[in-house]
């Protein structure tokens, strides 16, 4: 069964959200939107601080703390993890998977280390991809500002071997935009990896999202934009998906 | 007086199984202490990560004859993901290791199966409906359970078998029961009403 996952990008324990990684708008607190994503039947929530890279730090905690409490589903945490301690740290406080992407580009070893250590089912590589004029994609990071030079398939085939356990590839040109997710992006890496791809940037709405399951390979797709706005439910997405993907 | 241990032996998500545990109101400790586990009522094993590293842990620890010797009380034990792939025998994760032989039986990779180009995704990752089997008679309002995982255990004796999903077309065991020791392949703490629903179904065994 696809999966639907609630992503909450945040900013100092607010939910927030940017347009191609650009500027932000604030919903409010995160703890609600995440009771509320619950409820509405989401099958995990992600959660990302937007700003961790960047102040190197996670400020996370008091959203797993919440999350372990009253979220009986799976949930992920990124932003500016940096060391194995820090995983550590992460996963015993509740977390069931860590999401990196900054970390990984400068140092891959670090998903090896992870990978070990916690196994391979708790770490989701997290890859911003940017459409370049050749046709190909570019993993940026430092949350959508810094270029890599890497290639985004040969990426997500090196963190594969390296011990990831699912990719998080969101389009930074869609992303916040609500104008459907990047299809060939999405096409490429699931047709390419092995590991689950969880797809993420622009979900329109349910048609846009339905459309992507019947013509990729990806195993899960990350909605935030259109629930934050109240466009469309988590429930009203899986019954479509019910119906049309049996 | 707290009857239920949960082996903390620094790996798996134990958080998040003492606050299910809580939200049903039932107290649990987490420890790694063999007096505790002699004392406990209940244990729970859980377990993310890799069986021979897990199984050197619980060896370091000097927890496999406690853990042995509580299920030979009969006394209620419970094996999450990992906690239950260490039930049985042996795995062939890296290699071939022992596990506490609670559960006669192995664990194997899932098949990485290539009919109609179609390779199937490992780790298998997501939400699946389980069947019921040998009478085992807990019912839900959603049958969805969430699992994550690369290896499935394969019980030797198929009364044990409490709980079977399918993995594409191969349907593997994601349940066992042998008197009063339990294990899931999938993660109860993380599968809403229905998972809760198994982890109070255990907290009442006596």
């Amino acid at each position: 069964m696809k999966r639907i996952l609630a992503r909450l990008d945040t900013k100092n324990n607010k939910l927030i959200k940017s347009i191609r990684y650009e500027g932000l708008k604030v919903f409010g607190e995160i703890n609600d939107y995440a009771l509320k994503y619950y409820s509405q039947g989401a099958d995990e929530i992600i959660y990302i601080d937007t700003i961790a890279s960047l102040y190197e730090r996670n400020s996370l905690i008091e959203a797993i703390n919440f999350a372990t409490e009253n979220i009986f589903i799976p949930f992920t945490i990124g932003g500016g993890i940096k060391s194995v301690d820090q995983v550590r740290g992460i996963l015993r406080s509740g977390a069931d998977k860590i999401a990196i992407n900054s970390e990984a580009i400068r140092n891959p070893n670090i998903i090896k280390d992870i990978s070990k250590i916690f196994g391979s089912q708790c770490v989701m590589i997290s890859i911003q991809a940017k459409k370049r004029r050749s046709g190909k994609w570019e993993p940026f990071f430092l949350n959508g500002r810094e270029p890599s030079g890497l290639d985004v398939l040969e990426w997500a085939k090196t963190v594969e071997k390296l011990g990831a356990g699912e990719i998080l590839v969101t389009s930074v040109d869609q992303d916040g935009t609500e104008n459907g997710f990047d299809y060939e992006l999405l096409r490429d890496i699931s047709k390419n990896l092995k590991i689950p791809v969880i797809g993420a940037g622009g979900a329109k709405n349910i048609g846009n999202i339905v459309d992507i399951y019947k013509k990729t390979n990806v195993s899960a797709l990350a909605v935030g934009s259109i629930l934050h706005k109240n466009f469309v439910t988590i429930q009203e997405i899986k019954k479509e998906i019910n119906l049309s993907l049996k | 007086m707290k009857d239920t241990i949960i082996i903390d032996y620094g790996a798996g998500n134990v958080k998040s199984i003492y606050n299910a545990l809580k939200f049903l109101g039932y107290e649990s400790i987490l420890s790694n202490n063999i007096d505790d586990i002699k004392s406990a009522k209940r244990v729970i094993l859980p377990g993310v990560g890799a069986f021979g590293k897990a199984m050197e842990q619980i060896k370091d620890l000097e927890l496999i004859d406690s853990l042995k010797n509580h299920c030979d009380q009969n006394k209620p034990f419970l094996g999450i993901c990992l906690g239950m792939q260490m039930m049985f025998k042996y795995s062939e994760e890296f290699g071939k290791y022992d596990g506490l032989d609670i559960i006669d039986g192995h664990v194997e990779k899932l098949p990485e199966n290539q009919t109609n180009k179609k390779y199937y995704r490992i780790p298998n990752i997501g939400w699946y409906e389980t069947k019921n089997k040998n009478d085992f008679n807990v019912s839900y309002d959603e049958n969805l359970f969430y699992h994550v995982h690369s290896y499935h255990c394969i019980p030797k004796n198929k009364n044990e078998i409490i709980l079977t999903t399918m993995f594409n077309e191969l349907e593997i065991v994601v349940g066992v029961k042998k008197n009063k020791a339990l294990g899931f392949q999938f993660h109860p703490e993380k599968s809403r009403k229905q998972g809760l629903k198994l982890l109070k179904y255990f907290c009442d065994l006596n």
